[in-house]
């Protein structure tokens, strides 16, 4: 199977007043077509940066992309020109934002909203009855009645459906679905979760699902990825990694979460937050939370290092070298 | 949730204007304003059913004073019927207004636009373009740019509209800048979207209420400046204007006060009315403003 996306050594920095921040820091990623990757991590740990730094499109312009490769389908996004970019953006890749209520234009009809999505890259002629087409796609009831109405007088489950037929209506090989049930209901989101499944089945969709959410990740996706502080620290099959997380970050995020759903009277939850990115920790950016931390964690960066079959954590503990030497220097 | 959908459901387009009307009658004044520019508006419409005579023709009953049956509000040195000329300088002064306005906010609108939306070298440039007209007396060069280019109703418009230009750019700069970081413009750029269509057709109709609000302001401002220039004499020679009634009445002012009177009268009713509409539209779309 060959990989519809491949994010190698990306790296974006956003310069503000106090300095430089590196959101994405050097994130490789690779997704086969055809199936569902899950990019988790707590909310500042650069995955939403990661999704805008493969459409290369910022809501800051402050923000920039200064290395590394995003390879869709073999072709190089990183020497795209913004012509080019504009092209990709919504034909080939999708994108569903986080809060339906604010990525909609308040002032259009959502069958206005849906048909300039497919306008912009093919043109007007055709594009209500696309439009309507993909409304009706995503389940929404009487899909050209529904065209003309405006967002607000519509739920925010409904919202959310608008906005992944925007996604859609192109019928873009790569879904990139940010956070798309974190504004919504519990029995909305797996409504929107359905859908989403549904679509990928249907559609042959790639996904790239970025999400807090373990339990959305395990349900949705073949492949996950943990994300901390702007790096990749663990990556694989989803199973694998549910079963058998190798990283101690992973651990903490897995426990905390089991612990919550079994309501168990000691609930683990994991100490201290996300560090400032202004000021990274040195080494590994884990070690201040880390309940394994040795004393080269606090001055090497640890490589991703493989731990099972396409299982692969960031951690020192995974260096046969290092743990005989009983933490290195 | 279930409660609030269908709550909202019954929302219609038409509603939300019945609410806008809703607030709008509130302001007396403003509806007021709203009847002096609508029965402006028939006046300048029906002008060749209404006026008695030919505006320009003259008689020999020569400054007759207005309360005779053949002319109610007189007649001028040469014998034209004031009634009439003002019924078609009411034609006249709406034409350059409306048309002159919508020639500045059409170039404010695109200028603002651009420069808020791309922001950095094209808004400099576009910023310090706008404070140069700004600083440029209006009235002067208009009088600079009539004389040298001479007169007609279109090179009035362009003129007036070439001057007034500069309030509605910065209005539609400021909006764009702050919508422009919105989530949807963000949304919009993710889809593909081309610049062009993000500035006019996602961003521009939610940045319109103010611009309306500024529009029937300017259409108000126009008719004063058009009504000056024709005082000036500098009005086109061949149509009827208040402005080039007034010109001519100056002559007259002791011996025959209704050759100014009446046009002058039409001139602060119809200034009056759009501004009137203007501030109305202004307190109807920003209800909380006055509360």
């Amino acid at each position: 199977m060959s990989d519809l996306l491949v994010v190698e050594h990306l790296t974006t920095c956003i310069e503000t007043a106090r300095g430089t921040v590196v959101p994405v820091d050097d994130v490789s990623l690779r997704i086969p077509a055809g199936s569902a990757l899950g990019l988790v991590g707590e909310s500042g740990s650069g995955k939403s940066m990661t999704a805008f730094s493969i459409i290369r499109l910022f809501p800051t312009a402050a923000a920039r992309v200064t290395s590394g490769r995003v390879l869709l389908d073999g072709e190089d996004l990183s020497t795209m020109d913004e012509l080019g970019l504009r092209r990709v953006r919504g034909r080939r890749i999708g994108m569903v934002f986080q809060d339906p209520s604010t990525y909609l234009n308040p002032v259009l009809t959502v069958g206005e909203q849906v048909a300039e999505a497919w306008a912009a890259h093919f043109g007007w002629k055709g594009a209500w009855a696309r439009a309507v087409q993909a409304l009706d796609q995503v389940g929404l009831p009487e899909p050209a009645q529904t065209a003309r109405r405006f967002p607000h007088e519509l739920s925010g489950g409904m919202r959310q459906r608008v906005v992944i037929a925007q996604a859609i209506v192109c019928q873009p090989k790569l879904l990139i679905a940010d956070e798309p049930t974190t504004a919504l209901d519990v029995t909305v989101q797996a409504q929107i979760l359905d859908l989403l499944r549904h679509l990928r089945a249907r559609m042959g969709m790639t996904l790239l699902l970025i999400t807090h959410d373990l339990g959305v990740v395990a349900e949705m996706c073949d492949l996950v990825a943990v994300m901390y502080a702007g790096r990749i620290v663990e990556e694989g099959p989803a199973m694998r990694v549910f079963l058998a997380p190798q990283h101690p970050y992973t651990q903490g995020l897995l426990a905390s979460a089991v612990s919550v759903q079994q309501a168990q009277a000691i609930t683990r939850v994991m100490e201290g937050s996300v560090p400032d990115l202004r000021a990274p920790p040195p080494g590994c950016r884990f070690h201040p939370r880390c309940p394994h931390a040795m004393s080269i964690c606090r001055v090497e960066v640890p490589p991703l290092l493989p731990v099972g079959p396409e299982h692969n954590a960031a951690c020192w503990l995974h260096d046969p070298a290092v743990v005989t030497r009983g933490g290195g220097a | 949730m279930v409660a609030s959908v269908e709550a909202v459901t019954g929302f219609t387009e038409s509603r939300s204007l019945m609410d806008f009307w809703r607030r709008y009658r509130r302001n007396r004044l403003a509806v007021a304003g709203l009847f002096l520019v609508l029965a402006l508006s028939l006046v300048a419409l029906l002008a060749p059913l209404l006026a008695p005579y030919d505006p320009m023709s003259t008689s020999l009953d020569s400054l007759q004073p207005p309360g005779t049956s053949r002319h109610p509000l007189g007649t001028d040195d040469l014998g034209r019927d004031i009634l009439s000329g003002v019924i078609w300088g009411t034609r006249v002064s709406l034409l350059v207004g409306v048309t002159a306005a919508a020639t500045a906010v059409l170039i404010g609108i695109i200028l603002g636009a651009v420069a808020g939306y791309y922001g950095g070298y094209t808004d400099a440039v576009i910023m310090r373009l706008t404070e140069l007209f700004q600083t440029i007396p209006r009235f002067v060069l208009a009088l600079v740019v009539v004389a040298l280019f001479g007169r007609g109703l279109a090179k009035l418009v362009l003129v007036i509209g070439l001057l007034a230009w500069p309030q509605a750019a910065r209005l539609v700069r400021g909006q764009f800048l702050s919508q422009k970081s919105l989530p949807y413009v963000d949304a919009a750029r993710a889809l593909g979207l081309p610049g062009w269509r993000i500035i006019f057709s996602e961003i521009l109709p939610n940045v319109l209420a103010p611009v309306i609000v500024l529009a029937s302001l300017d259409v108000a401002q126009a008719i004063l400046l058009e009504a000056s220039l024709g005082f000036f004499g500098l009005g086109d020679p061949n149509v009827v204007s208040w402005g080039g009634m007034l010109n001519h009445a100056q002559g007259y002012l002791r011996t025959a006060w209704w050759m100014s009177v009446f046009p002058g009268l039409g001139i602060a009713l119809a200034v009056l009315g759009f501004n009137l509409v203007g501030d109305g539209l202004n307190d109807a779309i920003n209800p909380r403003l006055h509360e």
